[in-house]
Order: C-alpha cells, then sequence, then structure tokens
C-alpha cells in the first residue's frame, strides 16, 4: 500500500459565481483500521482562505505548520490579508523545496480573493506542480471517484446554495465507493459575506 | 536393472544413476545458470497480458436492460488502435455481453460463450437464459482461476420473467447479480454517479425518488459517459448503446463522444 | 523456474520489419511495407518482400520477426491447401480468425509469435457483388488482439502516422479511389524514412481488387525532401 493511502481521507474544492465550497471527510486510519472518526482535513488559513491536505497525515500537519509560519510572516509583513493565490504560489514553492524529498501530501487551497471576492481554487501534487482549473479540484484516496462525478454535478456560474449542493452530493457519492474515507463530511460554503460550516451525514463506515 | 549380464559389478556405484544425476545436474545449471540475476530474470520475462482499455456500464431497469460502452482501443493507453472496436457482444436475443480489459481474453472468452450458446441450442432447442448464461461464465472464468482471462466482464439481458438483470463480475469468476455496473478504466468515475442517481445512496430516506424509465436510465448512460470521456485518457470516440426490452428486439445506437 | 525460456521461445525479436501501412479504397486495398529487415538498427537484409499473397482475394503483411513471420507463410500456405481440399479458397475474413486463434494460443502457451499481422482482401461474394464490393483490413497483435480497420498503421507507424493517415481519410470522407489512397501511402512512408530509423526508403505496394486480385507490388523508391538536412546542426 502506498504512503499517499496509509492514512486516508479526500478533498474536494468547487467554485461558484462568487464562492466557493471545500469539503473533508472525517475518517483518520491506519491502513485498513479505522483510528479516529472526526479527522478534518481541511484547514482555515485566513478569513476567507482554506486549504485541504489529503495524503500521510504527519506530513499534512508539518506542512499546515509550515504554511502557517509563512501565511503569519507574509501577513505581518505586507499587514495585509493573504490572497489564495498567493497562498497557492506558497505553498506550491514550499513543496517543491523538498522537491527530491517531497512531504507525503497533495495540498489544496480554496478561497475568495479579499478584495474582488474571485472565486480562486488549486490543488497541487506532492512536489507542488499547481492544477487551478475554473470548475473543480480534488485530491486524496476519492480523487478519481470525484473527478466522475464532478463533472456531471458542476456548472457555470452556481449560487452558493446551489454550489453547496452540488459539493455535498459529489462527496457523498464518492465516499459511498471510497473505502479509505468516510464518517461523514464536512462542507465550508465560503461566500463574500460569511462562511457557512455544514457537517453532513455519510456512510458511517 | 541388467547390470548383471553386462558384467559391471553389482555393489559399485550404478552408472546408469549417476549418468542421470550429472544430465539432470546439468540441465538445471543450464535452465537457471548461475550468471543471471534476479533482475535479468525479471527483465526477461515476457508479459501476456496487454490492455486496451475503454470502459462498459449496464443498467438493469423493470422491463430493460441497457448496455453502454466506448468503442476505443487503445495500446500503452496513449496510442488509438481503433476509434470502431467492439466491446459488448450479443449473443443472443436476450444476452449482451459486455467486456473490457486484455482484448485478445474478451474475444476468447466471446468465442467460448458462443460455442456454448450454440450446444445448448442444439441440445435444447431454445435459447439458453441469462440467469444460466452467467452461471456459465462465472464457471468459465473460474476455469482458468490460475491464468485468468483478465476482463472486467458485465452480461446483461433480460431473464425468463422478463426483468432486466445485470450481473457483473471480477476477472475470476466472482458474480453477482446488480442493479447497476461498470467496468473498465472510468469504472471508479461512472459507478459513483449510478450510485448517486439510480442507487440514490445519497439521498435520505425521506425523499422522493424518481421510478428508472428507460428514458432516464439512457440519459443517464449518455451522462455517465460523457463525463468519464473528460476526464479518462481510454475512453472515447464513440457510446455503443444497447437496449434490450422484455419482448422486444435489441436496439443497438451509436453516438459520438469526444476523440481526444 | 525458467525453462530454457530464452532459447526455444521468441521472448526476443532478432530481425524485424518495421511498420505496414494499409488503407481501403473503393472497390479493394493497397498495402505499403518497406523492403528492409532490420537487425536491431542494422539494416541487415534490403530487398525481401514482408507481403504474401495467400490467393487471388487475400494478401497478408507483417511486421515484426522475421523469421517468425517466415514460418508463418508456411502455416498460411498449408492452411490454403486445407481448403483447396475442400475445393475452396480461404477468404480474408476465415484467414483473420484462424490467424487470430493461432496468435492467441501461442500466447497463452507463453510462446508467442512476434508478428504484427495485416490480413487484407475482398470475400469472394462481395467481390462479385459489384453494388457493395466492401474490400476488408484485419490487425492482429502479438498477443492476439485482433480488430477489423479501414486504415492502419503499425509498429512505430502506430505512433506516427496512424493519425495523418486517418486525416486524409476522413478528408475524403471515406470514399477514396486506388490512386489517391496509393498517394496517401506514399506520404506516410515518407514521414516513416525521415522519423523511424528502422524503415527504408525501397518499398512496394501490394493490393487487393476486386477485379484484378491480388498484385504483389514492383520494388519501388522515394527520396523524400531532405533540404531541411542543410539547416540541422545536430550533426556536420
Amino acid at each position: 500500500m502506498s504512503i499517499m493511502s496509509y492514512n486516508g481521507g479526500t478533498v474536494l474544492a468547487m467554485a461558484g459565481e462568487e464562492c466557493v465550497c471545500i469539503a473533508t471527510d472525517l475518517r483518520f486510519g491506519e491502513q485498513m483500521t479505522t483510528v479516529a472518526t472526526d479527522k478534518k482535513k481541511v484547514h482555515k488559513v485566513s478569513d476567507k482562505v482554506y486549504v485541504g491536505l489529503a495524503g500521510f497525515s504527519s506530513d499534512a500537519r508539518t506542512m499546515l505548520e509550515k504554511i502557517m509560519f509563512r501565511k503569519n510572516l507574509y501577513e505581518l509583513r505586507e499587514s495585509r490579508k493573504i490572497r489564495p493565490k498567493v497562498l497557492g504560489e506558497m505553498i506550491s514553492n514550499l513543496c517543491y523545496q523538498h522537491r527530491f524529498g517531497s512531504y507525503f501530501t497533495e495540498p489544496l487551497v480554496a478561497g475568495l480573493d479579499p478584495d474582488t471576492h474571485k472565486p480562486y481554487i488549486c490543488a497541487m501534487d506532492t512536489i507542488g506542480c499547481i492544477a487551478s482549473p475554473r470548475d473543480f479540484v480534488a485530491v486524496g484516496t476519492g480523487q478519481e471517484y470525484l473527478l466522475g462525478v464532478c463533472e456531471s454535478y458542476w456548472r457555470e456560474n452556481m449560487k452558493a446554495d446551489e454550489l453547496f449542493e452540488a459539493t455535498a452530493q459529489s462527496m457523498l457519492s464518492c465516499l459511498e465507493r471510497d473505502a479509505a474515507s468516510g464518517w461523514g463530511a464536512v462542507v465550508y460554503t465560503i461566500t463574500k459575506d460569511k462562511v457557512n460550516v455544514s457537517t453532513i451525514k455519510a456512510r458511517m463506515d | 536393472m541388467a547390470c548383471s549380464f553386462t558384467g559391471i559389478a553389482k555393489n559399485g556405484p550404478n552408472p546408469y544413476s549417476e549418468m542421470f544425476a550429472f544430465k539432470a545436474a546439468m540441465k538445471a545449471a543450464e535452465a537457471e545458470p548461475v550468471w543471471r540475476t534476479s533482475r535479468i530474470i525479471e527483465r526477461q520475462r515476457w508479459n501476456p497480458y496487454s490492455f486496451e482499455g475503454g470502459s462498459t456500464c449496464a443498467i438493469a431497469g423493470e422491463n430493460f436492460a441497457i448496455l453502454a460502452s466506448d468503442t476505443r482501443l487503445t495500446q500503452n493507453d496513449i496510442n488509438i488502435l481503433t476509434r470502431d472496436g467492439e466491446k459488448m457482444h450479443i449473443l443472443n436475443d436476450s444476452i449482451v455481453l459486455a467486456t473490457t480489459g486484455f482484448y485478445g481474453d474478451v474475444l476468447q472468452l466471446k468465442k467460448v460463450l458462443q460455442s456454448r450458446l450454440h450446444k445448448y441450442r442444439f441440445d435444447y432447442r431454445s435459447d439458453m437464459s441469462v440467469d444460466l448464461c452467467a452461471e456459465l461464465l462465472s464457471r468459465n472464468l473460474y476455469y482458468r482461476r490460475f491464468f485468468p482471462y483478465y476482463t472486467g466482464a458485465v452480461l446483461a439481458g433480460i431473464d425468463e420473467h422478463g426483468k432486466g438483470a445485470v450481473f457483473s463480475y471480477d476477472p475470476i469468476g466472482c458474480i453477482e447479480r446488480i442493479a447497476y455496473s461498470a467496468s473498465g478504466n472510468a469504472e471508479p468515475m461512472i459507478i459513483p454517479f449510478l450510485d448517486c442517481q439510480i442507487g440514490h445512496v445519497t439521498l435520505s430516506d425521506e425523499a422522493e425518488k424518481p421510478p428508472l424509465t428507460l428514458e432516464r436510465a439512457t440519459s443517464l448512460m449518455k451522462d455517465a459517459f460523457r463525463s468519464a470521456a473528460e476526464r479518462e485518457i481510454t475512453t472515447g470516440d464513440k457510446i455503443h448503446l444497447i437496449i434490450a426490452e422484455a419482448g422486444k428486439p435489441i436496439v443497438q445506437k451509436f453516438l459520438p463522444l469526444r476523440e481526444d | 523456474m525458467m525453462h530454457h525460456d530464452e532459447l526455444q521461445r521468441t521472448l526476443n525479436p532478432t530481425c524485424t520489419g518495421t511498420s505496414v501501412i494499409a488503407m481501403q479504397y473503393k472497390t479493394g486495398v493497397v498495402v505499403m511495407t518497406d523492403r528492409v529487415v532490420s537487425y536491431g538498427k542494422t539494416a541487415r537484409y534490403k530487398n525481401v518482400s514482408r507481403q504474401y499473397k495467400v490467393n487471388d482475394n487475400v494478401l497478408v503483411a507483417f511486421g515484426g520477426d522475421h523469421a517468425d513471420f517466415q514460418w508463418l507463410q508456411n502455416v498460411i500456405e498449408r492452411q490454403a491447401l486445407f481448403w483447396k481440399r475442400f475445393d475452396q479458397e480461404i477468404g480474408p475474413k476465415a484467414l483473420h480468425g484462424y490467424l487470430t486463434s493461432l496468435l492467441y494460443a501461442r500466447r497463452c502457451k507463453m510462446n508467442p509469435l512476434w508478428n504484427t499481422l495485416i490480413v487484407a482482401g475482398i470475400e469472394e461474394e462481395e467481390k462479385n457483388n459489384k453494388e457493395t464490393s466492401t474490400p476488408f483490413i484485419g490487425v492482429i497483435t502479438q498477443k492476439g488482439c485482433a480488430y477489423q480497420v479501414k486504415h492502419v498503421a503499425t509498429g512505430i507507424g502506430a505512433m506516427l502516422l496512424n493519425q495523418a493517415v486517418e486525416d486524409s481519410w476522413r478528408k475524403k470522407g471515406g470514399d477514396i479511389t486506388r490512386a489517391e489512397a496509393e498517394a496517401v501511402l506514399k506520404k506516410a512512408l515518407e514521414l516513416t524514412i525521415y522519423h523511424d530509423c528502422t524503415a527504408d526508403n525501397d518499398f512496394e505496394i501490394g493490393s487487393v481488387d476486386s477485379e484484378d486480385g491480388v498484385n504483389l507490388g514492383k520494388e519501388e523508391t522515394i527520396i523524400g525532401d531532405w533540404s531541411i538536412a542543410e539547416t540541422n546542426c545536430q550533426y556536420e
């Protein structure tokens, strides 16, 4: 079994019109054993910027600490909130610094630009190759399952409630089939006024 | 032995057994020379399988079964052999076999099933039913347990009671009758979509669930393949659609799909 | 456990032929092969035909191990004679099916024939039916994976030429004359001699036509346009 699927877990982000959704499952496992059922892989980095870290959990945690350190330094120096695109580039840079001994985690960034409220989503591989499409990105053990359903559910310019529905349905369908993810999901719907966090029940196994 | 007649001493070492032992040792050394490291052996081993990619999918309804596959055959996942490959085979008026995997095995499996069905027709003067054929296929796959047919088979059709039937297999003959199934490279993309739309696994128990009509199944099938073709490189070119309805002849259709 | 495998089985090809390119036209098939057999990257044997005439309806062309093909020619001849005993001529579909089973059976014995075969021809009844007269091209890969096509390029040509051949096929909407088909094949060969180091500019175009039957083409040569070599600085 690959180290990338040792702990399991899936993160998905979808973009809409002036809103983005980022969803995570809650399982934390060690290969076939489920160890914890409340492990969020999505972390708040700034007001409207969230980062998801799928893959090997220890590396994800180290990575998160490094990300927070750099992001804090950036915001102190610049005296302004970090933009999601900048954060994406920063994480990519961080990943590539470990090109020949990489952290086994695939980061995903989702957020709104603090000034223009333009949605931004991106995912990268373990060494920081950014993919930033306009529709959706997924990382983790359930990636393939997600890409199939998202392709069917995503539409242009979805409003926040539609976007939430599409994200939740995609995530639920994925959790139905991916044995390494599960135990419910948390969906963060980021709009310019607020961030809505909803926990949804899925296949609880 | 006849040693006593040739004048060879009975009690001494037997020259015959010595000769055989020497020959055996020679043969072993020839077959496994010491300079052949495990890496060389691995490199020289020839892989009897190849993978021609693509996907198939089947849905069973109350009185119908619908199957779809793409028509692309690929080599090494990147090179298109043909855009009009046939992954689905109509075995008789109520049975269709859809397979992906190693196309050589697919052809052989089809041929074996066809000849068995032909013999059944000769012996019993009627066509085999899909349930029987499903069991037959399972056993044929398991017969090659230790040199498997590398195929993801889906068998579908109309059973004796006029109901739609879909049987799903693994390469060595594990069989299950289910409501819908997919196999091939885009299986992980198609299956969750059908879980959501046909299995309604993501809806709450109280929610209203639309019945599965033939029209709905057909359009779901098209959606499934169109989204699979967006993301999966070995799936594309054309959707081959086969619709089997109880009491009606089998209908075939071809629909365009992305060709890149 | 290995048993003299590498000595008694073709687990690596020795002398090989490269691409085969074939295309249907309205009443027949044209098949092009170059006339060289390579030993690795050495052009070992020149002026060797890689096509075999089975009878007046069927032509087989090959890529891959030459020794295996020579043996196959013998097998095909015997099969054709077997049909003759019943006063029949073997047709392209039957031969395609037979060779598919043969190649598949050999791969199942882990003793493969290292060939990609193109069976081109016209069925006898199609030949007499001037309305439909549909020609046949069947491909069989080394492991017994078989399919039918309207046009094909195998070997390195599968990577280099398939799309080029297909584009010109589609441009004509599939309704193509023999001269046009030959022109496409010659253009395709020009592309292979630029890119495939084991391809040769000596070639032949065999054909199966509903009227003329099978003709093994005469030896031809093309030079191509090498003016670009002047600007290539990677060699002296």
